[in-house]
């Protein structure tokens, strides 16, 4: 224990006995041990706070990053397409009409193309 | 640093200073055990109720608003800690009755060795003797400052003397009242 924590004890013990307040007994290592709680209590405090601080961090990073993406987007300026509008040429239904098809002449007799 | 100062350590221990807090459970751990052992009639649960109001005091020392004593704001945590013992106990004699233990459990046997105890009742004798002792404008001075808690100015305007002749008048008894102290509680 330090000199000036020594002296706050002999001092709050005799303001404890000036003031007819004072114990018969108290465990010598009272102080300590309560400290060593408070010690235990602090630190984890501090591992959640450096939890939060680095969630938060690269919370922000994210956000960040995403912004200046999306603004950086912006900027790009894309080519015009080469294809035109046009497109393919529009289908019809055509009749054929070559002559010297067979399928295109006259049936002589019907039986004979049934066969 | 002014040992009297509670402000300056508090201050300091929300900054992040934990053995300033240390110097707190020091200043006022007597008085805190004295208070929880009026609750639990029990020394051993006197000091762990009086530990549970530190550890509590620490978590929310954030809240506390400086416009108290930081030992008025203590005493109430110590209440409040103590009540909630009482309740416990009794929560804990209810069960005890309805699984019929109650007899049993009273015949608790202490392993308090002696040697890890500050006795402190022929010390409090002592140090209340060399009190009466002391000369009067000592013994005023003392009586003022750490029993009636006035501060140095209202006790210079009082008396009629100089702020300084307080302090040294003050520092004078405690220093004597102190040695006696030291010659019984060595660490």
């Amino acid at each position: 224990m330090s000199k000036s924590n020594k002296n706050i004890k002999y001092l709050g013990l005799l303001r404890a006995i000036l003031n007819d307040e004072c114990p018969n007994k108290v465990s010598k290592s009272f102080a300590e041990d309560t400290f060593e709680q408070i010690e235990k209590i602090h630190s984890n405090q501090s591992i959640f706070a450096r939890n939060v601080v680095n969630y938060a961090s690269t919370f922000v990073f994210a956000v960040l990053t995403l912004f200046v993406l999306s603004y950086s987007g912006e900027q790009i300026k894309y080519s015009k397409s080469n294809i035109d509008g046009k497109g393919a040429p529009i289908t019809e239904n055509v009749k054929f009409n070559d002559s010297n098809c067979e399928e295109n002449k006259p049936h002589k007799n019907k039986d004979s193309v049934c066969k | 640093m002014n040992s009297d100062d509670d402000r300056e350590l508090v201050q300091q221990v929300i900054n992040g200073n934990i053995d300033s807090f240390s110097s707190l459970v020091q200043k006022y751990q007597f008085r805190l055990i004295n208070l929880c052992f009026k609750y639990t009639k029990n020394y051993h649960d006197a000091e762990e109720v009086a530990q549970e109001t530190f550890i509590r005091a620490y978590k929310s020392i954030h809240n506390f608003r400086f416009e108290s004593k930081f030992y008025s704001w203590l005493h109430r945590i110590a209440i409040n800690c103590s009540l909630n013992y009482i309740n416990s106990k009794e929560k804990q004699k209810e069960k005890e009755t309805i699984t019929d233990y109650s007899g049993l459990n009273d015949t608790r046997v202490s392993n308090d060795n002696p040697q890890d105890y500050y006795q402190l009742e022929g010390l409090s004798k002592k140090v209340t003797i060399e009190y009466g002792n002391l000369p009067t404008e000592l013994k005023t001075v003392i009586e003022l400052y750490d029993i009636q808690n006035l501060s140095y100015d209202e006790i210079s305007h009082k008396l009629k003397i100089p702020t300084g002749t307080v302090r040294s008048r003050l520092h004078r008894a405690r220093e004597i009242l102190i040695n006696v102290i030291k010659s019984e509680v060595d660490d």
